[in-house]
Order: structure tokens, then sequence, then C-alpha cells
């Protein structure tokens, strides 16, 4: 009797300690400083006699940059040459025509073929323009890689191959509210599947992924929480990485990460450091809370540094073959760029 | 008796200039908050009818507000 009272304790004990011991997945990351300002190795870019909106997003292909102008009233995409920041050609017109575009959003790349794939929010359908068509022939017209439903659609995506796309699902509510979810996405079927793992504690899930074949994961990072989950592939945790504002849970009250990108060995999360989401200036205008700096870290989810460019950044792309971020700010200059070479 | 009665009086009062007070500065935040979703919205052309969660005339991850507006910042709950 003494024993089986002895062997209850034990396990008592034995239990208690399992649950008061964190699991493997779950990194905490209070102390990020080890902060490098990098302003001055940031390098205006003037792309040449281009006038260009608020509004822009970039891409890289082979050694092309890709600017998409979602304001532009004309030609929406203006190709540059990556290293000279040359411009080569301006394609693509606003319009509801053949080849034409009338709500342009995200654009996806497949480096197999050269091909840019685009969304059209107003066709509800994503296009394949090969990018060299796209440069020599001035009358070339795409073809349909998917047809999209108007109210559960992929707004950002990962090409992985022609029946699989790794991306981001928004799905529209009856009162006109959204979810986001990161899905598994068939574009020949338009069937999605939404990845197994979510963390419990999300309530407005508002992310910026990227997905590495080469690694089999996926990374998340959340817009109103200080999180950044990675994940395999087919949807299994692998880790989830907490920043020092995770206990703050105030809805989209304050903003942290905006955009994340794989860059060679590393993972670089741009990061708001829990600024206020908008906020009203002296005269009642609203402002949003940019991000200055770039989080580096190890693909486990380790931090490396912090990257302080001292500067409000609107996204980025990385330019692999020069090994270095195209920025895209929101103050003057418009572009830059930062070499990583010395930095990461 | 009668000084509990200019009391209730009183608080009513001031509790209902607190509540107009609010009402007005609301209304005045809610004026700012149509009119960035009408410039958000003019680029494209389309007429609000419902958009709950309110875009901003600014780069963003996209919102949705009557369609699917890419890139511009969803204001928020």
């Amino acid at each position: 009797m003494k024993l089986m009272k002895k062997i209850s304790w034990l396990l008592f004990v034995a239990f208690f300690l399992s649950c008061a011991q964190k699991p493997d997945t779950e990194k905490f990351q209070k102390n990020r400083e080890n902060i490098l300002n990098v302003k001055n190795k940031v390098v205006a870019i003037n792309f040449e006699n281009i006038m260009l909106s608020n509004i822009v997003r970039c891409y890289l292909l082979d050694n092309y940059i890709i600017i998409s102008d979602l304001r532009s009233s004309n030609k929406l995409i203006h190709i540059f040459d990556s290293t000279s920041f040359k411009h080569i050609v301006s394609s693509i017109d606003k319009g509801r025509g053949p080849g034409e575009i009338i709500n342009m959003g995200y654009i996806a790349i497949d480096k197999q073929k050269n091909n840019l794939l685009v969304s059209d929010h107003g066709k509800n359908a994503v296009f394949t323009y090969n990018i060299d068509s796209l440069i020599l022939n001035p009358s070339y017209l795409p073809s349909i890689f998917m047809e999209m439903r108007k109210k559960q659609f992929p707004s950002e995506y990962k090409y992985i191959n022609d029946s699989l796309l790794i991306g981001k699902m928004i799905i529209v509510s009856s009162s006109g509210s959204f979810d986001e979810d990161i899905c598994r996405i068939n574009p020949k079927t338009g069937e999605y599947k939404p990845m197994k793992y979510s963390h419990k504690k999300i309530d407005v899930k508002r992310v910026s992924f990227d997905a590495s074949t080469e690694d089999n994961i996926y990374v998340e990072c959340y817009n109103y929480y200080d999180l950044m989950s990675i994940c395999t592939l087919d949807g299994k945790l692998k880790y989830n990485i907490y920043g020092k504002y995770w206990n703050r849970q105030d809805g989209q009250k304050y903003t942290y990460y905006n955009a994340v990108a794989f860059c060679n060995d590393k993972i670089i999360a741009l990061y708001a450091d829990g600024k206020d989401n908008v906020y009203k200036g002296n005269n009642g205008e609203l402002f949003v809370g940019r991000p200055t700096k770039l989080l580096v870290f190890e693909k486990n989810g380790d931090y490396v540094k912090t990257l302080d460019i001292g500067m409000k950044i609107n996204s980025f792309c990385f330019d692999q073959t020069n090994n270095r971020l195209i920025l895209v700010l929101d103050e003057e200059p418009q572009f830059a760029y930062l070499d990583l070479n010395e930095l990461v | 008796m009668k000084k509990l009665f200019i009391s209730i009086v009183l608080l009513t009062g001031l509790s209902m200039s607190i509540v107009l007070c609010n009402k007005i500065q609301n209304d005045d935040y809610m004026s700012k908050f149509v009119l960035v979703n009408v410039e958000a919205l003019s680029a494209d052309g389309e007429v609000i009818t419902d958009c709950p969660n309110g875009c901003l005339d600014e780069a963003g991850e996209g919102c949705w507000c009557n369609g699917w507006h890419p890139y511009i910042k969803e204001y928020g709950t």
C-alpha cells in the first residue's frame, strides 16, 4: 500500500514537471539586442524617368527587378536590370481588354520557365506572362494560369509546380470581414487545404509568409502578434518564435511583423517593434506605424541580429544574385538597396 | 428631498454631456475614417456600401472593401 502511495506521488511529480517544461517547439526571445545601425549602408536607387505611385511592390526574377505599380493608370509593371537598375521595359496595360489587368494583385515567380504569375482581382484569374516575351513583344498576350473565386482567393502565393501553390488564402465572411490562412492550393481545380497547424491564441490572423522548397518549410509572421511560426510544407509545426510583446494580445492596436523572406541560409523579417498600427497626428490625420528594422534569424528561428535601417520601410524583396535586399521605403528615396555580404 | 432632486438633475446633466461629447468626438473620428475609405476606393472607381474593416489610403498587405484591394492598408478593428 505504501509502495502504491509512493508511485502515485512520483507519477504526480513527473506529470507536474512535464507540464512545467516548455516543448522544444516554443522559443521565447525577450532580448534581441544585437542591433546594427545600417542606415549609412543603405544605397538609394534611382529608377530613371519612371514615375511611380506610393503603392508599389518589388519582385526578382533572374537578373530583372520587377516593380508593380498598383496605382498606375497605364503600364502596371516596370522591368529593370537588377545590377545597373537600368529601365528595360514597362508593360501590361490597365484595362478590361485581352492581356490587360483590371485590378492587379500579387505577382509570383516561376523561375524554371521565366514566368510571372500575375493576379487580377477584377477578372478573378491569375495570368501567366513569360518575361522574355513581355520584353520582346509589346503585343504579347498571356495565358490563364488559374481561376479565382471572388470571396475565396489567394492574395499571395509561392509557385511550387503547375499543380501546387503554397499561398495565403483570403476567406471573406458574409459580414465583409475576412480571415487569412496559409494553404496548399491546387491551381488546376482551385481547391485549397489549410495547413494543419494554427496557433490557438490568435484571434485576428493577418500574416506575411514565405516558403522554401529547398528546406521544405514555410514561415509565417503575424502582423498583430509578436509571433513567427516555422512549419513544414505539409503543415507540421517546427517552431514558434515569441518576441517580448507576445503577452500584449491587443487585437489590431499594435503592429509587429510586416513582411518576411528566406534569404539564402537566413530568414529576414520586417519588424515594427510593437508600434501603434495606426495613430493620429496633431491635426487628426492618420499615420501608419511603419517598421524601420529587419530581424535576421537562422532557419530554426534562432535570433541572429537586428538591422536598424532608420527609415520607414513598406516592403522588400531579396536579390539572390547580388545578395542584397531591395527596399521599398515610405519616404525619400522610395527605393534603396542594402548589401548583405558583410552584414549577414 | 430638494438636495436629492438637485443632485439627480446635476448627475443626469453631467452624464448626458459626457455621452454627447463622446458622440461628437466619435463622429469626427468616423468622418475621417470614411473619408480615407473613399480615397482608397476612388482609385478603383467602386462605390462603398459595406466596409467593416475599413481601408486606408496607404501601402499595406491588402484590404477587403466591396472587393479586394491589394497592398492597401487595412484599418483594423
